[in-house]
């Protein structure tokens, strides 16, 4: 097989939201060997920013992962996927530029992402305007389990916030 | 003197035992043995939650309960430090 090249190329896939968030399996812990991307619908989930929690409705969840050795950006967020042999590399906006307008159109985007440098995105054009969700420091998902329903919840102990629009400050 | 005598008369070649059928309890019998030791425990479910002397349980309904866990770890959406060959992407 051969490796992709361009972003376009990547096989960037619709997965379950379960499957997608590494949460198929029963464990107390959260994987920090996980490799899995792609995107996938949530009619609701809930962002934690340490405690605070934040309701997401109608989203469209984007699993991704930080470049552990990635460039320190203001603004962006080196990516890697992970793809057999190689590890491929691409900056977040460029992604986001190239994959948002082939995607289905929700209320809300939430990237499922670290930010290891705790960079202040700007909201993507492709978003059109709807919020785009980001973490800052590590993001991990969890599960909770309730007697009438799971909640899926994406912790980002630092925060997070929603990408701000170059006249706008950001939201906390 | 009896003793002595019935471990002599086993060694006749005319001795036949008194019981020649193997005892096994009845299916039925079996199950109302069941349903009566269910029906004791039942109701006195205490006597069959032994605690040690550092209070743990052994066996009794206190100590089979298993709670499923509140909450299930997922996954970190960080990069792993690898090796691998890195190739960077085009727009």
């Amino acid at each position: 097989m051969t490796s992709p090249r361009a972003l376009a190329d990547l096989p960037f896939a619709r997965r379950p939201p379960l499957e997608l968030l590494g949460l198929t399996e029963d464990r107390a812990t959260v994987d920090t060997t996980y490799a899995g991307f792609g995107w996938t619908l949530v009619d609701r989930l809930w962002l934690d920013a340490g405690g605070a929690l934040t309701r997401v409705d109608d989203a469209l969840v984007l699993a991704l992962h930080a470049a552990d050795d990635g460039a320190a950006l203001a603004d962006d967020v080196e990516l890697e996927f992970e793809l057999g042999e190689v590890r491929a590399i691409a900056p977040l906006s460029a992604f986001l530029a190239r994959w948002l307008p082939r995607l289905p159109t929700t209320s809300s985007v939430v990237l499922a992402l670290c930010n290891p440098h705790h960079a202040r995105l700007p909201a993507p054009a492709a978003a059109a305007g709807r919020p785009v969700w980001y973490g800052r420091g590590p993001v991990d998902s969890w599960l909770d389990h309730a007697p009438d329903h799971d909640r899926l919840r994406l912790v980002a102990a630092a925060g997070w916030h929603q990408a701000h629009t170059p006249t706008c400050p950001e939201a906390p | 003197m009896l003793m002595g005598s019935m471990l002599a008369s086993m060694m006749m070649p005319s001795y036949v035992p008194m019981y020649t059928q193997p005892y096994t309890t009845s299916a039925a019998r079996h199950g109302e043995l069941h349903r009566q030791r269910s029906s004791y425990r039942a109701q006195y479910p205490d006597r069959f939650a032994k605690k040690s002397a550092t209070g743990r349980s052994y066996g009794g309904s206190s100590g089979t309960k298993r709670t499923p866990p509140r909450s299930r770890g997922g996954s970190r959406f960080g990069g792993r430090a690898s090796a691998t060959p890195r190739v960077v992407l085009v727009a």
